[in-house]
């Protein structure tokens, strides 16, 4: 029980970190351009 | 109820990403700000309704220019460590069309064991490394999904895109052909024997916060949930399961339910936890 706790914590926090690293880095607007060349 | 609740959210999921129905009437691609944003379902951005991004097409175009898709990761890590699969289950069109042709009487068969697995490796092979090495997004070129709603809608409208036409479009219209084939016989087979972004969400099942629970106490082995499974499996045998799409159709059966991962009890029935589990959450056997 604790380590699923723990697991879905940590999970979470690794992907707002990878989701705020790539925002930070401005790939939305890679993803944008992207999706608007295609 | 809950089943017709779920065809309800599917008819969104497919309708809603795909609502800019100015792309087929004046046969363009919308390509505003909404397009930056990655949807957790396999809907294709080349379609000409599509209003969001694709994720593999994405991690797809990151890998072919030698950069880690930390953006669309990370979004795709969010969706997974919240709900696991149920996206698949409950959101995403290709998934919807399988469910549907699956409805179609006529013999059925089981898709074999071994096949689910085969989904990791498309998801590294095709998704990462092939793109990688040929900067060219070879599973978005044989996506049957992409097939489905870009190829064939921009074929049908555009002279000039017929006229470009070469071996590898019926390359594609046979994949699409095979997929719809095998979705009337088997349980969605794309989605668990090819799907890439199911891949990603299947490594979250066992921990997300959303958990389907069971109840060893309740449960009759009667087989039922099998049956109504849109992936064939036994939640009851496996209730985190990596194959699960979190659909809650087996939650008709009252020995199965929605439940999270802080939830010591589910089932509201005390002392089961920890008794002979070693430590597991009670009704989410580890699996």
């Amino acid at each position: 029980m604790r380590s699923k706790v723990i697991l879905v914590l940590l999970s979470a926090a690794a992907s707002v970190a990878a989701l705020g690293w790539g925002l930070f880095h401005g790939e939305f607007a890679k993803v944008l351009l992207n999706g608007a060349l295609l | 109820m809950a089943f017709l609740k779920r065809r309800i959210f599917q008819g969104a999921g497919t309708l809603l990403p795909n609502a800019y129905v100015q792309g087929f009437l004046s046969a363009s691609l919308y390509q505003g700000p909404l397009k930056g944003i990655c949807t957790p379902l396999f809907n294709c951005y080349a379609c000409p309704s599509a209003l969001f991004s694709c994720p593999i097409g994405t991690m797809q175009h990151f890998a072919a220019t030698g950069k880690v898709p930390v953006y669309a990761a990370g979004t795709l890590a969010i969706v997974g460590a919240s709900v696991g699969r149920m996206t698949c289950g409950t959101l995403c069109p290709f998934g919807f069309l399988q469910d549907l042709l699956f409805k179609i009487r006529t013999w059925k068969g089981r898709l074999p064991r071994w096949a689910p697995s085969l989904r990791y490796a498309a998801l590294l092979l095709l998704v990462f490394l092939v793109p990688a090495l040929t900067q060219v997004h070879w599973f978005s070129r044989l996506c049957p999904m992409g097939t489905a709603s870009a190829g064939l809608p921009w074929v049908a409208m555009s002279g000039s895109i017929r006229a470009m036409i070469g071996s590898l479009f019926w390359v594609k219209i046979g994949i699409l052909l095979l997929f719809v084939v095998f979705s009337v016989l088997l349980k969605r087979p794309f989605c668990r024997a090819v799907c890439p972004l199911g891949a990603i969400f299947s490594l979250f099942n066992r921990v997300s916060f959303l958990q389907l629970a069971w109840n060893p106490d309740t449960c009759t082995r009667c087989g039922k949930c099998q049956k109504i499974c849109p992936v064939d499996i036994r939640p009851d045998y496996k209730p985190a399961s990596a194959e699960c799409l979190r659909c809650l159709d087996c939650t008709r059966c009252p020995s199965l339910k929605l439940s999270t991962v802080f939830h010591r009890d589910p089932f509201g029935e005390p002392g089961l936890a920890g008794k002979g589990r070693g430590g597991e959450l009670s009704g989410v056997p580890s699996g």
